[in-house]
């Protein structure tokens, strides 16, 4: 820190804080205050028809049964496919870190790469692949003779959602694993030898070395995926929009489908709005509530 | 794995051919928990990417025909589709020339801010890098029907001008937070050197400080310019009309004409086209990529 009390007035300060106080402030901050704002209101956007109608789009909301249904599909979303993506995650950046195993620098790409590939990419890929009449999956079942295990993946409400953990976990696994990867990396060598000259090794290690000490590295990683599951939109949208008969939407696809309907001409600003500020509320609680849970003192080295 | 442990082998000697076994067995299951499920992996990947090159070059009725059939010549109809009538090319210019503008501005803006934020010492500092940080926790979702309305209130409606400040103030907490992170970590006695040597202010800045946050920029460019390569909900939003639709978008509307024209195979081309550059770009930086995230997702 430089000593700065002597000199009056440094117009360096305002100056430098100007422009990222004013972009972020007015088309950030602003528009998310004004959802609570207009989530009081019924409109459908456009002139002066907006009417105050208070704390009624929230009642609507709660009694909404896509609401719910979205919400539990996030939920099933976060939790299913948080086990699957961390369990799976932590094995592959346990085998990254190990100098022994080859070929890391290949798995870690192909871990990765899915991440830099723009989400509709991604879903579009597995909407060929996971299509009926010429995807992948059903033609190479047929191929192996394996035929009575062919489905229409994206069919009915169990398998979609399957599909769409599926495909988020294959999106999103280079980037947790390797930011687990990053704080196994950040354990002392020597503590891992140590515990092995006392005779621990394979899953004990990990259990009684590795894992406890990853803890804060964890925190992070599922604070990380607790936000993006809660707000998953792109993959959803794209692969089954929402469908069929609306049972895959997630909060952000059904919120979308509300305020600006494709199928028919009625938007709904302020119920749309609504729906967000409530989700906004819920990643609060939910985040709030986890870190009030995970508290402890941080692992030093 | 391979190290000699001299105790055991002692106890090899006794009885050899079990313990040969074991350890053969032993290792076997080590190659196997290590290797399998990261070659499963990448079965996964190199099958679903040289299935979807393979079929970009099937014609419409070739792609219903068998999985794995060749295509019997290299078809370029779906691309030529793609990338003239669809406009794929122009939506991939259009988000690469947002990407590189976003990322420029919000590498400078972003500096400039933290710099201050970290480097001096005034009351209002702390509060404003808090008021900062705070927008990590705002999702999008919640923003996207106030900057609609916002953004048609000031004409930046349907324009990637419009789509670009939304990103620039929308990515400027998760920067902020990485950037006074790292001018943290670096030591100011060279800023201070050079401002004994006569130096101003800004000068310090330009000359001293911006160019030793390279590493801590690099970092929050790749984020940046992966979130403007992704983002779609916004971008969907605010865009409507095709001189301004970014490639999320643009593939997006692509399906939506494969739905009523059934041409699979342009949509084929489409993805592949969409899934190219940045395969390449990553593949380029993928040391860098993974190195600089997990910089600016942890410590940070």
């Amino acid at each position: 820190m430089r000593m700065t009390a002597r000199r009056p007035i440094r117009w360096i300060i305002p100056l430098f804080l100007a422009p990222a106080l004013l972009f972020y402030t007015l088309f950030f901050v602003y528009p998310a205050l004004d959802a609570f704002r207009i989530s009081l209101y019924d409109w459908t956007g456009f002139g002066n028809n907006a009417k105050f109608i208070g704390l009624k789009n929230f009642g609507e909301a709660l009694r909404d049964q896509y609401v719910r249904l979205s919400l539990s599909n996030n939920l099933l979303i976060m939790v299913l496919g948080g086990a699957l993506l961390f369990t799976l995650a932590l094995y592959f950046a346990v085998v990254l870190s190990t100098p022994t195993v080859r070929f890391r620098g290949l798995l870690r790409v192909v871990l990765f790469f899915p991440y830099t590939i723009n989400v509709v990419g991604i879903a579009f890929l597995w909407l060929f692949i996971l299509n009926p009449q010429f995807g992948l999956l059903n033609g190479t079942l047929d191929a192996f003779g394996l035929d009575r295990f062919t489905q229409v993946w994206l069919g009915d409400r169990n398998l979609a959602m399957a599909s769409i953990i599926w495909v988020i976990i294959w999106m999103v696994i280079g980037f947790y694993t390797i930011l687990l990867q990053a704080g196994i990396d950040n354990i002392p060598q020597d503590l891992r030898d140590a515990a092995r000259a006392d005779g621990a090794e394979g899953v004990t290690l990990f259990l009684y070395i590795t894992l406890p000490l990853l803890r804060d590295v964890l925190a992070v990683a599922v604070t990380y995926w607790i936000i993006d599951a809660l707000q998953v939109f792109g993959i959803v949208f794209a692969l089954t929009h929402g469908g069929p008969a609306k049972e895959t939407n997630t909060v952000a696809t059904y919120m979308y489908s509300v305020a600006l309907p494709q199928e028919s001409p009625i938007l709904r600003f302020g119920y749309g709005t609504s729906i967000a500020v409530l989700l906004f509320i819920l990643v609060v609680i939910a985040s709030a509530v986890y870190f009030r849970l995970i508290r402890r003192e941080a692992v030093e080295f | 794995m391979t190290t000699v442990k001299p105790i055991a082998q002692g106890s090899t000697q006794l009885i050899p051919t079990e313990n040969v076994a074991r350890r053969t067995l032993k290792r076997l299951g080590l190659v196997v928990f290590y290797y399998v499920p990261g070659l499963i992996w990448m079965a996964i990947a190199v099958v679903a990417v040289t299935w979807l090159i393979m079929s970009s070059f099937k014609t419409g009725q070739e792609i219903f025909a068998g999985v794995w059939d060749l295509p019997h010549s290299l078809y370029l109809g779906g691309y030529i589709r793609a990338l003239a009538q669809a406009n794929m090319a122009r939506y991939l210019l259009n988000t690469m020339t947002l990407g590189v503008v976003v990322v420029g501005v919000l590498d400078i803006i972003g500096a400039m801010a933290s710099y201050v934020l970290t480097r001096y010492r005034f009351g209002l500092a702390r509060p404003i890098l808090l008021y900062f940080i705070a927008g990590m926790a705002i999702p999008g979702l919640l923003v996207a029907v106030p900057l609609y309305l916002f953004m048609a209130k000031l004409h930046l409606l349907d324009s990637l001008v419009g789509l670009g400040i939304v990103y620039i103030a929308v990515s400027l907490p998760f920067s902020i937070f990485v950037l006074t992170g790292f001018f943290r970590t670096i030591p100011s006695e060279i800023e201070d050197a050079a401002v004994v040597d006569g130096a101003s202010d800004f000068g310090v800045f330009w000359h001293v400080a911006f160019p030793l946050a390279m590493p801590g920029l690099v970092t929050i460019s790749i984020f940046n310019f992966l979130g403007v390569w992704n983002e779609y909900l916004l971008a969907l939003m605010l865009i409507s009309s095709p001189s301004q639709t970014t490639l999320p978008l643009g593939l997006y509307s692509l399906r939506v004409q494969q739905e009523m024209t059934s041409d699979w195979t342009s949509l084929f081309s489409g993805v592949v086209v969409a899934m190219i550059p940045s395969l390449i770009i990553f593949l380029i930086l993928q040391r860098r990529l993974t190195g600089g995230l997990t910089t600016g997702a942890l410590k940070g």
